[in-house]
């Protein structure tokens, strides 16, 4: 049994960054003599680092909305450049999928979508793809972290890569801004390297880059309703596209890929803020009822747990 | 539910807080925390289910189960000890969790005679073979106690960090204690990106840290 007196509390500090030099210390002295505390940590780490992409695109990104008018500002820009150069107004209020304090990143480009521009939005993306992107005629606008403090984000229009630098259009100070590229790619951090590129239609080099997806994200409960929403999703699919092969005839590896397909989905829902939650059954009606619920809304009989 | 809200329903014995904390699927559960913690300590898969097959399973409402009596345990001193302003309450349990999990794995080790003591070793021996190799490192940070032996790997696992920045942000800022803003706008950065770089470079360095220890690092250079 462990009987250091190292305290959950501490470890916690000291794997999560609030640790001070003095604790820090503690720790790692603690650590020396401990090979159980060692080994604790090390667990704690590498689960950590799964948690690392588990939270990010998870927890995060339902707050991360773009500030000001950048985002709107660059989609204008990107607009003028597909059309030769044209200026083009944005439009309506209707057409900003304003929302108070920013624009949601998955709703950057809407108005280019709505134009009949393809567009594609990334996460994860490396400078190297921007690269692929700007020499394949496409526009590319980057979100960074922002100036505004918390967790504010800031568009960007990209406009050239090279070794040293990234060279783009900033709309907080209306013109081109050269930054080495150590500190863009520092930024660009800020909202786990999410990019919107933009082609006229048909020419988008487009390559697929489906948001990290950690963890073990159908477990339980779901894993189970998951090959049956993906046999559902399935029988649509051939209807529309005249398949003839029932999904339990599909080799397993055609139905893993559905599997990922509805984990990204599902993954994607939450990033926007949504959850999923089981509910039970009420054992007198047979209606769907929150978890908990101590009477049912239908049938307003009690519930026991 | 906020954090309060999850400590203090759990704290109270909150039926609905418990159970969608411990069993639901929604965004408060921590099932899926406490499943990959199960999974990572005993290596063998976490089933769901009212009985426990062999040896070769765990059965996750058990396991829930004893991991929040233990929560309870000491008058609730664990969940109280909590801090909420940090926004960390599931990296913290996930902490309680790996260490009551292999609490209970060492216990039973002993209980079947299975058990192999860790090695140990003086904390002072360490101390004096630092001393006498590389004394310039061992009092590298200024302290009013005496200088520990193991600063030296607080200093070491600093200059391994390969980003620079990373590098410049942790020892100014969380060693130095120089003022964030100050830092970031010295390094031409914003507050945000530095709180970013600091993040992302504190986990490579507890990583790096760990490692310097494991291998025993300190002793032989």
């Amino acid at each position: 049994m462990n009987d250091n007196p190292i305290t959950e509390i501490l470890v916690d500090a000291f794997v999560g960054g609030y640790a001070t030099p003095e604790e820090t210390e503690r720790v790692l002295a603690a650590m020396r003599t401990d090979e159980s505390l060692r080994r604790r940590v090390e667990l704690l780490l590498e689960m950590e680092g799964e948690a690392v992409h588990e939270l990010p695109v998870l927890s995060r990104a339902a707050d991360d909305d773009v500030w000001d008018l950048c985002a709107t500002e660059c989609e204008s820009r990107v607009r003028r450049v597909l059309a030769g150069g044209i200026p083009h107004d944005l439009g309506g209020d209707d057409d900003v999928p304003w929302q108070g304090g920013g624009i949601p990143l998955h709703a950057i480009g809407r108005t280019l979508d709505r134009d009949g521009y393809s567009v594609t939005r990334q996460y994860g993306l490396s400078d190297g793809d921007l690269q692929r992107y700007l020499k394949g005629g496409a526009c590319v606008i980057a979100v960074l972290a922002g100036s505004g403090g918390g967790t504010s984000l800031h568009a960007v229009h990209v406009l050239e890569t090279t070794a040293e630098k990234i060279i783009f259009y900033d709309p907080s100070v209306d013109g081109e801004v050269a930054m080495r590229r150590e500190l863009f790619l520092d930024l660009w951090e800020g909202s786990l390297r999410y990019a919107v590129i933009a082609a006229q239609k048909g020419t988008l080099p487009y390559v697929p880059h489906p948001a990290p997806v950690d963890g073990d994200a159908l477990d339980g409960d779901l894993a189970g309703a998951a090959a049956a929403v993906c046999e559902e999703m399935h029988e649509s699919l051939a209807a529309a596209c005249g398949w003839r092969v029932p999904y339990g005839d599909l080799p397993s590896d055609e139905r893993r890929s559905y599997e990922n397909a509805l984990l990204h989905g599902l993954r994607a829902i939450q990033r926007m803020g949504y959850s999923l939650q089981r509910m039970d059954k009420c054992p007198h009606c047979g209606r769907f009822v929150n978890r908990g619920t101590m009477r049912c809304p239908y049938c307003m009989e009690e519930i026991k747990a | 539910m906020t954090e309060k809200d999850i400590i203090s329903g759990l704290l109270s014995r909150d039926e609905t807080v418990t159970r969608e904390f411990f069993f639901g699927n929604g965004t408060d559960s921590c099932k899926g925390m406490l499943t990959n913690v199960l999974k990572t300590v005993y290596k063998v898969p976490v089933v769901s289910g009212r009985f426990s097959i062999n040896k070769r399973h765990i059965v996750y409402e058990d396991a829930a189960s004893a991991f929040y009596l233990h929560l309870l345990s000491q008058d609730g001193r664990r969940l109280k000890e909590y801090d909420v302003s940090r926004g960390r309450l599931y990296g913290y349990l996930r902490t309680c969790a790996v260490f009551f999990f292999m609490d209970e794995q060492e216990r039973e080790a002993r209980r079947e005679g299975t058990w192999k003591e860790p090695s140990m070793e003086e904390p002072l021996e360490a101390a004096e073979a630092i001393i006498e190799t590389k004394p310039s490192l061992v009092f590298a940070i200024p302290t009013e106690k005496e200088a520990s032996p193991y600063l030296e790997i607080v200093e070491k696992a600093l200059e391994a960090l390969p980003s620079p920045r990373g590098r410049a942000v942790l020892r100014r800022v969380w060693l130095n204690g120089e003022e964030a803003k100050a830092v970031a706008e010295d390094l031409g950065i914003t507050l945000t990106n530095l709180y970013n770089i600091r993040s992302r470079n504190w986990r490579e360095y507890v990583r790096i840290a760990t490692r310097l220890v494991k291998e025993g690092d300190i002793r032989h250079e």
